[in-house]
């Protein structure tokens, strides 16, 4: 036996058993279906507490391996976003003539028309790369 | 962080250390998890692996395998890791992430022949008592999320009723109950798994 439990396992006990103390711990220890509960607790305990040492070289290698799903994760996020700025950039582009025309306003030259987008686009896609290398 | 409480020896005084908190503290920053921090996951592995090992015995047969499984389980919680939300035993849900990987290692037959090298220490002594152990975490393994949660909280973690149901979001009568019914359950599981 390790010793005297301390002050604070001692009220545990009490308060788990409804500080009928002496009627308690008689039934846990004499009480078939208590023991057995006990037993098995104990034991599952036991077993999910248990540990086996894993070594240095297995720790570092799969660490390792994180920092390289991170990268591969960081680089798939910063492909997709290329992506996303790039279809804005299209959307910008049509968007541009679209309003001039249903404005109302005099429809301007083809040439205009595509500097007109073409410029839309770059200043947008201009933006979010720069918003991007700043994040 | 996510190491298991050893003897009692004051509830008190271990909650101070924080060497001694389980990870299902609120301390635990999930938004650091859930953004996949680097340091995090680093001390995550460096703690919780020696607690994950023993769960590999079933799915592996040599050294070099275990060390591939485990490997592979931590590559698939960082995937996964935004599924954790925070509600329950973060090694209880390594756990099911133990059961997915193994599973697929393993193929379609789960292994019961634990080999010499992978021999739980407890066998050298008693034979039994390492396959007993062995069948005991299957049978958590195999639990309910909630219930296997309940156990890990409150059997391992050393989290009080009140502690444990304020983490899970639940009753304090519910966590009673779950505990209950998980400790039947895991009586006619390890009763199946012996006979």
């Amino acid at each position: 036996m390790r010793g005297c439990p301390d002050t604070d396992a001692a009220v545990a006990i009490g308060a788990a058993l409804g500080w009928d103390v002496a009627n308690g711990l008689h039934h846990l220890q004499t009480c078939t279906v208590c023991r057995a509960r006990m037993d098995l607790l104990q034991r599952t305990r036991s077993a999910l507490a248990a540990t086996a040492a894993v070594d240095d070289a297995t720790l570092a290698r799969i660490s390792a391996a994180l920092h390289a799903e991170a990268d591969r994760e960081r680089a798939r996020q910063q492909a997709g976003a290329l992506w996303v700025s790039t279809l804005e950039a299209v959307l910008a582009g049509v968007a541009a003539p679209v309003v001039l025309i249903t404005s109302g306003m005099p429809i301007p030259g083809a040439a205009a028309l595509l500097l007109t987008s073409g410029l839309g686009a770059a200043l947008l896609l201009a933006g979010r790369r720069l918003r991007l290398h700043a994040a | 962080m996510c190491r298991a409480r050893p003897a009692d020896t004051g509830i008190a005084a271990r909650r101070d250390d924080p060497r001694e908190r389980p990870l299902s503290d609120d301390a635990f920053d999930l938004d650091r998890f859930h953004a996949g921090d680097e340091a995090l996951f680093t001390r995550l592995v460096r703690d919780c692996s020696p607690r994950l090992r023993p769960y590999l015995h079933r799915y592996t047969r040599t050294e070099a395998d275990m060390q591939d499984l485990l490997q592979d389980v931590w590559l698939r919680a960082y995937r996964k890791r935004r599924t954790f939300v925070g509600r329950g035993s973060l090694f209880g849900w390594l756990l099911t992430i133990v059961r997915t990987v193994g599973m697929a290692a393993a193929g379609q037959h789960e292994r019961d022949a634990v080999t010499e090298e992978l021999r739980d220490t407890a066998s050298a002594v008693d034979p039994d008592a390492g396959l007993l152990r062995d069948a005991l975490r299957a049978a958590v393994v195999a639990l309910p999320d909630r219930q296997r949660d309940v156990v890990l909280l409150r059997l391992v973690d050393g989290l009080s009723t009140a502690e444990t149901a304020r983490l899970l979001q639940c009753a304090e009568g519910t966590v009673k109950a779950t505990l209950h019914q998980a400790t039947r359950k895991l009586q006619e599981l390890l009763k199946e798994a012996v006979s």
